[in-house]
Parts: structure tokens; sequence; C-alpha cells
């Protein structure tokens, strides 16, 4: 039997329109409940879309991103089983606070998980992972992919 | 310090402040429903100091605990409060999530802030502005009472029953003496709440690009300020993304903090096993290994002896290759074919990796009368894991090099020429000149292996940190509950980051 890991549901993406991108801050569910998935904007490569700007946030201008705000503009590449699973952006909501603290809310991606293997020799090997590598991993434990180089492996 | 949360707290939605003299105030907020979890009124007896007398109680008494490490450790005017839940997490008969825990927010630029333009997770940018600037948000269902939270955790309601790790269940005593294939939840609450008060970076190790939000602005985590790559000994602040991405994959990944460098030495222990290999053709040079579960441990003076590689195989674009298998049957015992035996017999054997176990190479190598074992891995990667397997009539050390390692070995046997002076010869041993789990500066080593383990590297202590750390990606057995010096490094890196 196979349950489902609550997930939050994807959280968001880059969007972009004729000739300006801009990010979009999206929805960030919580709580433990399942969260069904927000379908992602159609295009999430800024190099793809056209010009591509970001808002400063000291000056709150829209500019030409950076080197580095480029690179975290880029999406994930496909992933999952068969490469037909895109990894969906996500681009959490910055806030400024009144005393003129930045803040962002994070998703459950960012949670850390343990997962816990038994192996052919009955022993249960424990590891620590980000939440949303945990069924890659357990799926290739599950597949005998699960390798002395796992993290999984007690030393 | 006192409970900021009265009302809260007669409510009933604070389960556990921590109390005895503590520094910081840690309340879990019981986020379960009727019921469920934390209110599971199914009857326990209690166990390893666990007085609950409901597996709902023992589960909030754990929880307790593991708060009362962490507010009895760190300091903060402001309460944290982990909002924690029991959930169906995914799991088979053989494969379990346990649980995790996060920050629910981070902040940059907020008053006090140490390094402006710099992502701090909410406990701490908290503690170090002296005010709750969290806004994030959950509601107990048993109270309807919208509750702020700086923590969020959850952990699988339906561990070691049918379908999900059966047998293999939460101990939920207090000693740390689970059972056999039973995970002490009080070791894993410890380092998941160290994960949610600040023990990782949020930029992403496999591209190397800082947490960006919808501002448009990278911002690095001050995680980022003391993550160093060693061998150029620069900052991953002052590295390109790229540059931060090939840092995760180097093993050279260290931790430039102060304290703790300085707390190192009271913690980690002088050693490191390598193997140390010479011969005419090869100047004497150190090579990392991984170590095995099975047989002695790596000891100083060590054993020095030649190099006798066993070859009973050729595989296409590989060469020769010795696997040491039954080739029959890769499950059963295997004997060395009379020339093998000969090679590796009173020598340190040299096999390959693949086919068979390592225990059943390792033994085929001791019959024939190896004194130890170097196996050669077939699979890129550095640094070298270990050997895993057990077999309680192994007498002879065994470890593991990587494939790149072996194959220096490998070149230098076949250059050798006749007679005993011109052979390999190797020391298995320990390399003094380091503490195992540091550099040669005593900077504790981080997790960056190659390939990158999404999410475990970067953000925690290397696996060759010996004694084991909490803070290790790999959960030990074994683990004490203790998250300072002299037996964890821990809350010492805590304060480098501002703790």
């Amino acid at each position: 039997m196979k349950t489902s890991l609550s997930r939050k549901a994807l959280l968001g993406a880059l969007g972009s329109t004729a000739a300006l991108s801009a990010l979009f801050a999206v929805a960030v569910a919580q709580g433990g409940s399942k969260a069904p998935s927000t379908p992602a904007p159609t295009s999430a490569n800024p190099s793809s879309a056209g010009l591509v700007a970001v808002r400063d946030a000291e000056t709150g201008a829209l500019r030409a991103p950076t080197a580095e705000e480029a690179a975290a503009l880029q999406p994930a590449p496909a992933g999952g089983k068969g490469g037909a699973k895109i990894k969906e952006a996500s681009v959490p909501e910055v806030r400024r606070l009144p005393n003129g603290a930045i803040a962002m809310t994070l998703d459950s991606s960012f949670e850390m998980a343990s997962v816990a293997v038994k192996g052919s020799d009955n022993k249960v090997r424990r590891g620590c992972m980000p939440s949303d590598k945990v069924e890659t991993a357990l799926d290739a434990a599950q597949n005998g992919g699960l390798t002395k180089k796992e993290v999984l492996d007690e030393k | 310090m006192k409970n900021k949360f009265p009302t809260l707290a007669a409510l009933g939605l604070l389960a556990s402040p921590a109390f005895l003299p503590a520094a910081a105030t840690v309340n879990v907020i019981n986020g379960d429903a009727a019921g469920v979890g934390f209110n599971d009124t199914t009857a326990a007896t209690p166990v390893g100091g666990n007085t609950g007398t409901t597996v709902g109680q023992q589960r909030l008494i754990a929880y307790q605990r593991a708060a009362a490490v962490w507010g009895n450790t760190v300091t903060s005017t402001v309460p944290i409060n982990v909002y924690a839940t029991w959930e169906a997490l995914t799991c088979t008969a053989t494969t379990a999530v346990l649980g995790s825990a996060g920050a629910a927010e981070v902040f940059s630029s907020f008053p006090n802030a140490p390094v402006a333009g710099t992502w701090y997770c909410a406990a701490l940018a908290n503690k170090l502005s002296g005010v709750n600037n969290s806004t994030a948000t959950l509601t107990p269902p048993t109270t309807g009472t919208p509750t702020i939270y700086q923590i969020r955790a959850r952990f699988n309601v339906n561990l070691g029953q049918t379908g999900c790790l059966p047998g293999g269940g939460f101990y939920l005593g207090l000693d740390n003496n689970p059972g056999a294939g039973q995970t002490d939840l009080l070791v894993v609450l410890i380092h998941e709440i160290g994960h949610g008060l600040g023990f990782q970076t949020f930029t992403n190790g496999s591209t190397g690009a800082y947490l960006t939000g919808s501002d448009g602005t990278p911002r690095p985590s001050i995680w980022d300020t003391f993550l160093t790559d060693s061998p150029t000994n620069t900052r991953w602040t002052q590295l390109t993304p790229a540059q931060r991405a090939a840092s995760a994959l180097s093993d050279n990944l260290v931790w430039a903090g102060p304290l703790v460098t300085a707390a190192v030495p009271n913690v980690l222990q002088v050693g490191v096993p390598n193997v140390a290999a010479s011969s005419p053709s090869l100047p004497l040079q150190n090579f990392n290994v991984g170590t095995a579960s099975f047989g002695p441990a790596i000891t100083n003076p060590g054993i020095t002896r030649q190099i006798g590689q066993v070859i009973d195989g050729n595989v296409a674009n590989v060469g020769p290759v010795g696997l040491a298998c039954n080739p029959n049957d890769p499950a059963a015992a295997a004997t060395l074919s009379p020339a093998n035996a000969a090679a590796v017999n009173g020598k340190i054997a040299l096999v390959d990796r693949g086919t068979c176990s390592f225990v059943i190479k390792v033994k085929a190598c001791q019959d024939a009368g190896a004194v130890g074992v170097i196996v050669v891995d077939n699979a890129v990667g550095s640094p070298p894991a270990g050997l895993g397997g057990a077999d309680p009539t192994i007498t002879i050390p065994a470890v593991r090099v990587t494939q790149s390692d072996g194959a220096t070995i490998k070149a230098a046997l076949a250059r050798r020429s006749r007679g005993a002076q011109a052979n390999v010869v190797a020391t298995l041993g320990l390399d003094n000149s380091r503490r195992a789990g540091a550099d040669s500066s005593n900077r504790a080593k981080m997790y960056a292996p190659n390939p990158f383990q999404s999410g475990s590297s970067v953000s925690h202590y290397d696996v060759s940190a010996t004694p084991n750390l909490i803070m290790e990606p790999a959960i030990n057995a074994g683990l004490g509950q203790s998250v300072v010096p002299p037996a964890d490094l821990t809350f010492t890196l805590f304060q480098d980051i501002g703790w």
C-alpha cells in the first residue's frame, strides 16, 4: 500500500506577458491538508519568453535581471518518471513589513524530511532530505537503486 | 523565560512550553483533530521515561522533550511555536517518510539584522530583532483559534502499522533505547526541529541560485556566509551560482564559522581512515576511503602490506576486473581461484565492486589469506561511501575507494616489475593530520558529495564526522540528545549564525 505524502501543491510559477515578464506571487497554502495543484503558467522559461524584467526590491522599478537573478528564474529541468513531469517553479510572495523587514512564507518543499528504508538485510536505515525529494529517493530504494552512496546508508 | 501566550495555554493550544531554566520558550502547537495524533486515546504503557498512558500523550511528551532540548539551549525573548501534526505520510512495507519540519517563513533586512539582504529563518530573525515578525498562521481544529507559528512539523501517524514499515514504529521512550527496527522519535525530532531553527540554507544547492521571491531579488541565506570552498578558501557568497553548485559537489565544503572551528578539537576525534599507497611509479599518496559496517575498525598503526589484485573477469570498456564473487550464484559464498588466492595471500587484496555483496568479496579474500581488502567503486562519485552488510566471521578490515582512485592504484600495479621492492605497498590506517569530519584547518566539513544529494547536501554536517553528529544526513543509531560540545557541534553552529 502506498499512501500519499501530504504535500502542498505547487505554488506558483513565473509568468510572462508579451513584452515584459514579471514575477507573480501566488497563494501559499499552509496546513497539512492536500491542496489542489495550481496549474503552471504557460511559459516558465524567461529565456524563451522575450524580455524579462524584475522589480527592484529597493527602488520598486522594473529593470533587467542580473545574471544571478536570471539564473534564479530558470525553470527546473524536466524530471520524474519518463521525463514527462515538469517541475513547476515556486515563487513565494515577498512582503515588506512595517518595520522594514522583508518576509517570505515558505511552502513544504523547504521542509526537511526524515525517511526510513528497510534493506534486504532487514536493517532499517534513516536519512534526511528535502520533502520534495523524498518520493524520488524512496522510489529508487524500492527499485533496488538504493546504493551505498545514499545518505540512508549507515556508517 | 515565561510563556508569552497564557491565553493560548489556557485554551490548551500550547502543548509544551519548554520548562526548566529555559533560554527560549519552544511551544508545540497541537494541530491534530480529535482522536488523532496527539489526541489518540489508545492506551499505552509508559516506556523509557515517557510517563504518558495514551499513545497521544506519549507523542506529546516526546515532542516536549525535543522542545526542551532546544528551549534550554538557544536564547530568544520571542517564543518559538512549532505547529505539529500527525499525518498519513508516504510509506510502503519497506519505506516510509518518518516526518518533516522546517521554517515557516524567512526574513531579511529586519531590525538588528546582522547581515543585510540575507535570509534568516523566522525563529532566528525574531530572536535577533527582539520582536515577533511572524505572520504564518494555522488553526488547530480542536480550538478553532488561529495561531502564529515559526516552525511546521508533521510526522507519520501510520508508521509501524500494516503497509507502513510494519514493526518499525516510533520508539516513544526518552532514553535513546529503541528496539530493533524502531525509530527513536526524540532523536528525529531534535534533528528536524534543528532544521526549522536554521540548520539549512535556502539556496538551491543544485543550481547555486539564491532563494528568490516575487520581488525578483535573490538573497543569500545566512548559512551561505559561512559555507566555504576549502581549497580556494572562498565563501559561498563570493561565488557565482555555477561555482556554488560545483562547490556543493566537491567534498571540500567546510563551515568557516569561528565558533565551530574553535569547538572542533573538543568534539571530533583525531584520525581519518585512509589508504596511503606508494610504489616506484606512484609517489606516496593518500586516498580517502569509506569504511565497512563489518569487520574490525581502521586503527593506527594500521596494516602495511603489498597490494594483491584479484583478476577474475574482463569487462568491455573497463578491462580486467576482480569481483571475487561466486560465478554460479552471486548470493552464495565465493572462493578465489588458486591464482588469485596466491596473489592476495598475506597482502591487502584489491577487488572491484559489483555482482555480489561486499561481505562475500571480503570473506573470499580473507579465506584466501588476505589481511585487508580495498574495494574499488564501480561508479563515479566522491567521497567513497562505506561498505554495508554484516558478517561476524569477517576479521580483516575493508574499505572502499573511489573508482578514480582505484584506477590510479591499478595503473601503478600494472606498471610494477618483478620483485617485492617494486610492488605497490599500502598502509590501511588513520591519517592523524586531520580530525574525522574536519579539514586540516579544523573547519567542520559539510556534506558535499558527488553526485549531489539534493537537500541532504550542504545543509548537513559531513558523514565523516566521528563521533556521529545530530545533524548528519544519516540519522545514525546511537545518537544522544546533546546538541552542544563535547558531544555535538549543532548549537555551536547556531551561535555562528546568530543564535
